[in-house]
This record gives C-alpha cells, structure tokens and sequence, in this order.
C-alpha cells in the first residue's frame, strides 16, 4: 500500500507537468499523448531561442516525428498481445 | 476524500499521459493481480512501473457488462468490417496467447462512421475476458486496430462451443507452440472476416461499445471497445486445441467506474 501510495504521488507529478505543458484535460489517443510529451520536451529546450512561433522545419520535424509514432505502435501490438 | 484524490490522480495519470512500455518487464496471467506493481529495474520513478495503469487505472478493461448502464441516448456510429483475405498473414505465438499479425500491405479495417482503423492483429482468449452476470464464454477474439492517429479500437467476439470454425482451426494449425514463435507460408492465406457468423451483416455490426484499456500490460488507457451483440462458435475440440496452447489467459473483469455502455440494440 506505501508502495502504491508513493508510485501514485510520483506520478501524479509527471501529470502535473504534462498539464502544465498542455493546459487541458480532455482524453485523447494514446499516441497524440506521447506525442505531447515529446513535443513538450522539445519546447522546453527551444525555450532559450528569441522566436516563440514554430518556424516551417519545426513543423515539418513535429509531422516527420508523428508519423513515426504509429509504426511503433503497431510494432508494439504485433510483438504483444494488445 | 483520500479515494477521491486517488481516483482523480489515477485517471489524469491513465488518460493523460498513458504511455506504452515497448521493453517491458515480463509478466503472465497468474500475477495479474499485482501486475501494476512489476518494476522495470533499468528505470527511474514513474517509469519504475511501467505496468502502474493495470492498478491505478479507472477505465480498465475487461468488464462484467452486466454491471454497466446501458446509456443509448447517444447516436453510434456505424461499425463496418472490411476484412479481405490476407494473403500474408504471420502466424504468431506471443508468449501469452495465440495470435495473427496481418501483413503490412494488408488493407483489412474497421470503419466507424467516417473514421477507419487498420486491422493490426487479431488473438484470443481462454475463456472470455468479458464477462455477464460473472459468467464467461469460452473464449473470446480481440481483432485490433490501430488508426492513423494513434487511436487503438478493439473489435471483440463472444466465442461459444457449437459448430466448427474452419478458419480458427487454419489458426490452430498454424501458430507455433513454442512462445515468440512465428510462420509464414506462401500457401496460406487467411480471411479474418470468416471467423465471425455468415449470417452476420459486416456493413452493419450490431455492439455494445465503451471505454476501456488493453486488458494485458501495460493496461493503456484510451482504448475504444465494440463488442459484437452476436457470439462466434468453434467446436469442443478446437478449444480444447486453444487449450493446449494457452489455457486462463484471461484478465478478471475491472470495475465499471461510473462507465456506460452505448448499444445498437
């Protein structure tokens, strides 16, 4: 139970960093979720450039990193039950 | 106040930022109760516990759909298999079950209204994962789909002892019994679409739908099920032959948690 209750505190925690990347709360595909993270991750560390707006590499990158996400996912489905 | 704060962690955590542990550590069916708990030693805090959601989830699947609500004010889509013969199709043992993986030009799918998912894989399950009234079936047929998006929709089937299925038993007869095992053949092929009823019209599925989980780890959320209204059969001894590969590879049903279950009927 002590277990339980502490996994659940630290994860709580990654929740709350992942609002606070996102500032919503409604469900979404599990792949948009890790996508949101990743994309999340990638802000942060553009954080220290001048321009906030995504210039056009930095959406083409985003869309080259989502369209890699499904082949995981089926490759993860195909290797486990599911 | 304690179990709401629980319950309000657990389902953030579930739905929003669900993630799917692609090294995962093992796990079998007998440990299911404490799957949640099984750590992955190589990481670090939350990732410790890559299987956490099979305990702290609030949208777990399976369920019993005897203890659902039935909500049918809202309008449902509808569900269209389109399952052609697959011409490829990998025979493959997951260490947990018996299952087909399609082949990667397949163009089998679900359609569901506007939206089409690819069929990814289908497997099985000894007995039923659903269950109603805590009575399961014999076995049960998990055919899943993987969108564009990411979204994962679980097509299954109530499998009752009556008539002989000559696709399951191409199934049978093909999946190696050693665990990660996998075969192909040139010269066998398989149709998905004729494991379910002929009498069933694919263009116009009847189902209970609602949402849930992967039933085995990491027990991702986010997950849509249709549950088709009519159940499948295969003969005494084809499942005794899904026996000898697999037999209690069946999650127990979750709690309902408040979720309702939309019908065609």
């Amino acid at each position: 139970m002590l277990i339980k209750t502490i996994l659940t505190f630290a994860l709580s925690l990654s929740v709350l960093s992942c609002y606070a990347d996102s500032g919503q709360s409604e469900s979404k595909p599990l792949i948009d979720t890790q996508k949101k993270i990743q994309s999340s991750a990638q802000g942060n560390s553009q954080s220290s450039q001048p321009n906030a707006f995504p210039n056009a590499n930095a959406v083409e990158s985003e869309q080259d990193k989502n369209a890699k996400e499904k082949p995981s996912m089926v490759d993860y489905c195909r290797k486990h039950p599911c | 106040m304690k179990m709401k704060f629980f319950q309000v962690v657990a389902m953030t955590i579930a739905v929003n930022c669900a993630n799917f542990a692609f090294a995962a550590p093992h796990w079998s069916h007998d440990e299911q109760a404490t799957w949640w708990e099984i750590e992955d030693t190589s990481k670090d805090l939350p990732m410790k516990y890559p299987f956490a959601t099979c305990g702290v989830g609030q949208h777990q699947s399976p369920i019993d759909l005897a203890t659902a609500k039935f909500d049918n004010t809202r309008k449902l889509n509808k569900l269209q298999a389109s399952y052609p013969i697959d011409s490829a199709p990998i025979f493959f043992n997951s260490g947990h079950g018996i299952q087909v993986n399609t082949s990667n030009n397949y163009k089998g799918e679900i359609k569901i209204g506007e939206e089409s998912y690819p069929l990814i894989q289908f497997h099985f399950h000894e007995p039923s994962e659903h269950v109603i009234n805590g009575k399961p079936f014999a076995a049960e047929l998990h055919y899943v789909h993987i969108g564009n998006d990411g979204r994962i929709i679980v097509v299954g089937a109530a499998i009752d002892i009556g008539a002989e299925n000559p696709t399951f038993q191409t199934v049978l007869d093909n999946v190696p019994h050693e665990a990660s095992g996998q075969k192909t053949d040139a010269n066998i092929t398989i149709n998905p679409a004729s494991l379910l009823p002929a009498s069933l019209d694919p263009n116009d599925l009847d189902f209970y739908s609602l949402a849930g989980s992967l039933t085995t780890p990491p027990c991702s959320e986010g997950v849509q099920w249709y549950l088709l209204s009519q159940v499948i059969t295969i003969s005494a001894a084809q499942l005794e032959q899904l026996k000898s590969f697999y037999s209690d590879n069946a999650r127990s049903p979750q709690n309902i948690n408040g979720r309702t279950l939309s019908s065609t009927k």
